[in-house]
């Protein structure tokens, strides 16, 4: 009995039409990960770790191959479902934190509840839970733009958390902060996620993750390559 | 500034087609719509002063008889007894060439060896030895006439060639002697399609022998009092002696109600086109921040960044007012047609008319177009230099900046729409005051609108917070959020909106009123009437014998009669009506007072007279006071005992009997005829008796079709207003489209992130309609009151103002609800694109824009 890969890619292809030039980013891309595990994507900047993780999201569609995510393959669904499949089992921190700027701290947190179902006090019990393991019990009625960078970094994460997913996607989380914060935040996120044993896939620049990643892999000539830096 | 950076910035705008164009469309809507109408006006009154240039030259003075036909007698009487040299004796009419039936064609019949000192321009090329000759000829020659070259060219004629003329006597054929000189002052269409021939032909063209239109003369100077005197004390009652100036002036103020109306419309496009403007600028500058950022950050100051805003506007706003001014000549020609007319059916006989463009008025249109882009694009300049590339927050900065600055406009709002009424109901009869205190009042309730759409949106936002959750509250917070952007559409479509709702309210009481009156005025079953006369300036009038031949067929129980004329009153020419009624037709007048049992008696048998409440109002006369008639006993005091209801025209009239009428003016015939039936009568064997009696130029109309007739002309009349109404409309929902397309362009990666953690692309193209649909009902929820009010002004303040009416304020529920289903659809249906697009965006696409 094998077990089902979080996360299987085959022989994927995916390329952008640049004034009627192809420009290839993958090539015959392929990858499997173990649910658990943490994965870092390195990478030289505009070889295409934001592509990768959204084509895994479902967000983007390949030219061609596979994406096979939870044991569903998310290159034969259409979009609707595809956005539905997102809504359960992904969740995502950007770089740039991305939060609802009309929503509170906890509306934004809420809200990706609220896709799923109703709503009801447990929930909001569990923002706060969450929110006070993130230290941001006192801020739950504030708008993002009155928090620092750090502090709406930790509600991304929180928000990529709240609803259960069984993957967390993580874009350079760390990218729009200073070290201090970055390596604080990093630890947060990390954290939490092994504690809930959930799958985490993360493209970044900072090498200091390595360490506790269970797979280093980095782009290069269109593949998914073993990082170098591990060895 | 660099050329690089100009280029930078320019390259941008023509990418941006669509923006562009929108841009483009605001101004030059708005300026054309401005420009047209006051082409139009203008040229009527040019064009009249024009075709006298022609026909007399200069001269100062008029004279003219009060039913339009001078004898020809005063004009000896003038020259020989008096001695008076410089006379200038015209007589003019419609002809029909009697191979080109249908084309307007105008003659005049003046005296061509008349003194030099006219300088007309018929005469001032009598200098050349051939044409002097012609001019004599014109005398000598029975038959002669002289044309414009263009004209003999379109028809194909040379010099001694015959134009034939349809006259009520057959054909006549005329031979063109030569041709009349164009030059530079004149505009050549006012020469196209008329003739000039010697007094006696004219006369005989137009059936009307002994007969003058007027007589003109040059008088300067205050030392030609006792000469101006002397010509007075020749005058009779029938006939006026008013100055050119004088004529112009009062056609200027019989035509300054349809004037400043119309240009008000003509404003509300500008208005709404400022909008447009506002918004596209708007758009661009946001779509610009990054480019703009990393302008600021390599050192471009923010003067050198608030200086390309704005020259890229001017140069907008210089292609927008050309092409608004081209529009505008040609809807201005369009208007033309109309403008003359009103003002034929108003006043005088305004002759050919031409369009005739001023550089002023061209001026005037880019000055008003370059002037309201600048004042539309103000704000968008500001916000552009506050781009900072550090500040990646700054939208939401600015915005609570601009959410405390709704408080400020709230109040301001509310200061401007007490002003606003408080300029409408003190500015006693200014017209022109009553429409400013409109544009106040929208303008006040403009700025009213950003902070009612936060409130309204913070209650609305708790309740669906409540209902549908956090999603089910993310539009109202959309709207409310971003006021800045939102506000502003909401108050263009609230201003078209409220607009059309105020007019529709407005009409639909006006037509009710004047249904109402015309439906108590027709009393009697049939009404006779006579066609105005093609081949004459006089209206055809219904003999006597006709009447006496009426009366004495059986069913015929009684008659009335009415006969419309001019009087000279000490101030001027005024217009009458003289009736002879009966008890049925007594019942037909609208008192505007209350009225005691002996009112018909006194009208019958004293020298009394009634007027309209117009001619009240503008005359500023009461009931109980008197006015002096010039009579053919002298100035006769008449004393007015009625003020009665009439909507027929804007200045207003007097009633008197026939019997008065008779004893002071010579006696004429008649306009209509009243025919009341037996009540056992046959009506259609009736009918058809009359009709035997009838000449052709005679009509016979029941009074269902009389009052049919009536309602189509209502409508006519606000032909110009609705066209120019939707106009605005339409302007104003290109302008919330585009504001909406913008708005969400701008939130684009906000969708990202939604559809990112899973808001599908159905739920994300709901979340944006319903926005938009909250907009518009924001929008039809404020228009309402709004729309009310202005109502109320047009009809209590603006129309009395103009002309003189007053109406009965029809209130009707189904225009309020038409009002707030155009906003709610109008936003919806500009919501509908960007909502598509929106959700069609790839959200990876999304996530990546700034
Ligand atoms: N929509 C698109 N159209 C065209 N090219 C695109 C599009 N999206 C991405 N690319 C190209 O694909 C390549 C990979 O982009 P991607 O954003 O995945 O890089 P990245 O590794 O995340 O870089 P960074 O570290 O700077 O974030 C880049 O060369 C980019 O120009
Ligand atoms: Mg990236």
């Amino acid at each position: 009995m094998s077990i089902i890969p979080a996360v299987a890619i085959h022989q994927l292809e995916k390329s952008y039409l640049e004034s009627d030039q192809k420009h290839h980013i993958f090539s015959q891309l392929n990858l499997s990960i173990a649910p658990g595990e943490f994965i870092v994507l390195l990478g030289r900047s505009g070889s295409g770790k934001s592509t990768l993780l959204n084509l895994v999201s479902g967000m983007d569609q390949p030219d061609s191959g596979e994406i096979i995510v939870n044991g569903i393959n998310l290159t034969r669904l259409p979009e609707h479902e595809r956005t539905i499949f997102r809504r359960h089992h992904i969740g995502f921190v950007f770089q740039s934190y991305n939060l609802i700027p009309t929503l509170t701290v906890e509306e934004n947190l809420l809200l990706p509840l609220e896709l799923i179902k109703r709503i009801n006090s447990t929930d909001r019990k569990k923002v706060i839970e969450l929110l006070s393991k993130l230290n941001l019990s006192d801020r739950l009625d504030s708008y993002p733009d009155r928090l620092s960078g750090g502090e709406q970094q930790r509600v991304a994460i929180a928000r990529s958390l709240i609803h259960n997913p069984d993957l967390i996607l993580a874009d350079e989380p760390t990218g729009n902060l200073d070290l201090d914060t970055g390596k604080k935040v990093l630890e947060l996120l990390i954290g939490l996620v092994e504690k809930a044993g959930k799958t985490l896939i993360m493209a970044t620049h900072s090498r200091e993750v390595i360490g506790s990643a269970d797979h280093v892999f980095s782009i290069r000539n269109q593949q998914l390559l073993p990082s170098n830096d591990n060895l | 500034m660099t050329s690089i950076l100009v280029r930078a910035n320019r390259n941008f705008l023509f990418q941006h087609p669509w923006q562009l164009a929108l841009a483009l469309i605001g101004i030059s809507l708005g300026v054309a719509v401005v420009i047209a109408i006051d082409l139009a006006l203008e040229s009527s009154l040019q064009s009249f002063q024009q075709i006298n240039q022609v026909v007399s030259g200069k001269t100062s003075h008029r004279i003219i008889a009060r039913d339009g036909n001078l004898n020809e007698k005063l004009y000896t009487q003038l020259r020989v007894e008096l001695g008076i040299p410089n006379l200038a004796p015209v007589i003019r009419g419609n002809i029909q060439l009697a191979n080109h039936p249908g084309e307007p064609f105008k003659i005049y019949g003046i005296d061509p060896l008349i003194e030099d000192t006219f300088q007309s321009t018929w005469r001032l090329q009598t200098s050349n030895q051939k044409s002097a000759i012609s001019l004599i000829r014109l005398v000598s020659e029975a038959n002669t006439a002289l044309i414009a070259k263009v004209t003999a060219e379109q028809l194909a004629l040379k010099i001694n060639d015959h134009l034939a003329i349809a006259t009520p006597k057959g054909t006549l054929n005329l031979k063109i002697i030569g041709f009349l000189n164009q030059n530079s002052t004149i505009s050549s269409q006012i020469l196209k399609n008329l003739m000039i021939t010697d007094i006696s032909t004219a006369q005989e063209i137009l059936n009307q022998p002994g007969k003058l239109s007027f007589i003109e003369f040059m008088s300067e100077g205050n030392n030609d009092k006792r000469f101006l005197e002397s010509i007075r004390n020749h005058l009779t009652a029938d006939t006026l002696l008013i100055t050119s100036e004088n004529q112009i002036q009062s056609m200027r103020q019989m035509t300054k109600a349809f004037n400043i109306n119309l240009k008000a419309l003509g404003m509300l496009s500008l208005l709404i086109g400022m909008f447009l403007i506002y918004n596209t600028m708007t758009f661009l500058v946001i779509q610009r921040r990054r480019l703009i950022g990393g302008l600021r950050c390599i050192g471009v100051t923010r003067r050198q960044i608030f200086t390309l805003i704005i020259s890229e506007a001017l140069f907008l706003a210089c292609i927008g007012s050309l092409l608004g001014i081209f529009l505008g000549v040609l809807i201005g020609n369009a208007l033309l047609q109309l403008t003359s007319t009103t003002i034929e059916t108003i006043y005088y006989q305004v002759g050919q008319v031409a369009l005739i463009i001023s550089p002023e008025q061209l001026g005037k249109g880019m000055i008003l177009g370059i002037g309201a882009t600048i004042f539309a694009v103000l704000p968008p300049a500001w916000e552009a230099t506050k781009v900072s590339p550090t500040s990646s927050l700054i939208r939401s900065q600015l915005e609570r900046k601009i959410y405390k600055f709704t408080h400020i406009a709230g109040i301001l709002g509310l200061i401007s729409v007490l002003g606003g009424v408080i300029l409408a109901f003190s500015s006693e009869k200014s017209i022109f005051l009553g429409l400013a205190s409109i544009f106040i009042l929208l303008f006040g309730f403009a700025l009213m609108i950003p902070g009612l759409t936060v409130l309204m949106m913070k209650l609305l936002e708790k309740i669906s917070n409540h209902f549908l959750g956090i999603l089910g509250s993310l539009p109202p917070r959309m709207v409310g959020s971003e006021i800045s952007r939102t506000g502003v559409a909401i108050a263009a479509l609230m201003i078209a909106v409220s607009a059309t709702i105020g007019m529709d309210l407005m009409v639909n009481s006006f037509r009710q009123t004047v249904s109402d009156w015309i439906t108590t005025s027709l009393r009697a079953d049939f009404y006779v009437s006579a066609l105005s006369n093609q081949s004459s300036t006089q209206k055809q009038l219904i003999d006597q014998s006709v009447k006496d031949k009426i009366n004495a067929l059986p069913g015929v129980q009684m008659l009335s009669s009415v006969l419309h004329t001019r009087i000279i009153s000490e101030s001027g020419l005024i217009k009458a009506s003289v009736f002879e009624l009966n008890n049925k037709s007594q019942d037909g007048f609208i008192f505007k007072q209350k009225i005691d049992g002996n009112l018909w008696q006194q009208f019958e048998q004293r020298q009394t007279i009634f007027i309209t409440e117009s001619f009240a109002y503008f005359h500023e006369l009461k009931v109980g006071e008197t006015l002096f008639l010039h009579t053919k006993k002298g100035h006769q005091p008449f004393k007015i005992i009625g003020i009665y209801s009439d909507y027929s025209g804007d200045q207003g009239h007097i009633a008197m009997t026939r019997k008065w009428y008779q004893q002071y003016w010579k006696n004429s015939g008649f306009t209509g005829i009243g025919i009341y039936a037996d009540t056992n009568a046959n009506q259609q064997q009736l009918k058809q008796n009359i009709q035997k009696l009838l000449t052709p130029e005679l009509t016979l109309k029941s009074n269902q079709s009389i009052y049919k007739a009536s309602m189509e002309i209502f409508e006519q009349t606000f032909v110009i207003t609705n066209a120019l109404r939707w106009i605005a409309a339409g302007i104003a929902f290109t302008g919330v489209f585009s504001a909406l397309m913008a708005l969400q362009f701008e939130r684009i990666k906000q969708f990202g992130i939604l559809r990112a953690i899973g808001v599908t692309q159905r739920q994300l193209t709901l979340l944006i309609m319903t926005e938009t649909g909250l907009i518009g009902l924001i929008a039809g929820v404020c228009a309402i009151p709004v729309g009310y009010f202005m109502a109320y002004i047009l009809i209590f303040i603006v129309y009395l103002r103009s002309f003189g009416w007053t109406m009965a304020f029809h209130f009707n529920v189904s225009v309020l609800f038409q009002g707030l289903a155009l906003a709610f659809t109008a936003a919806l249906l500009a919501g509908i694109l960007p909502a598509i697009k929106m959700a069609q965006t790839k959200p990876a696409e999304a996530l990546r824009s700034e």
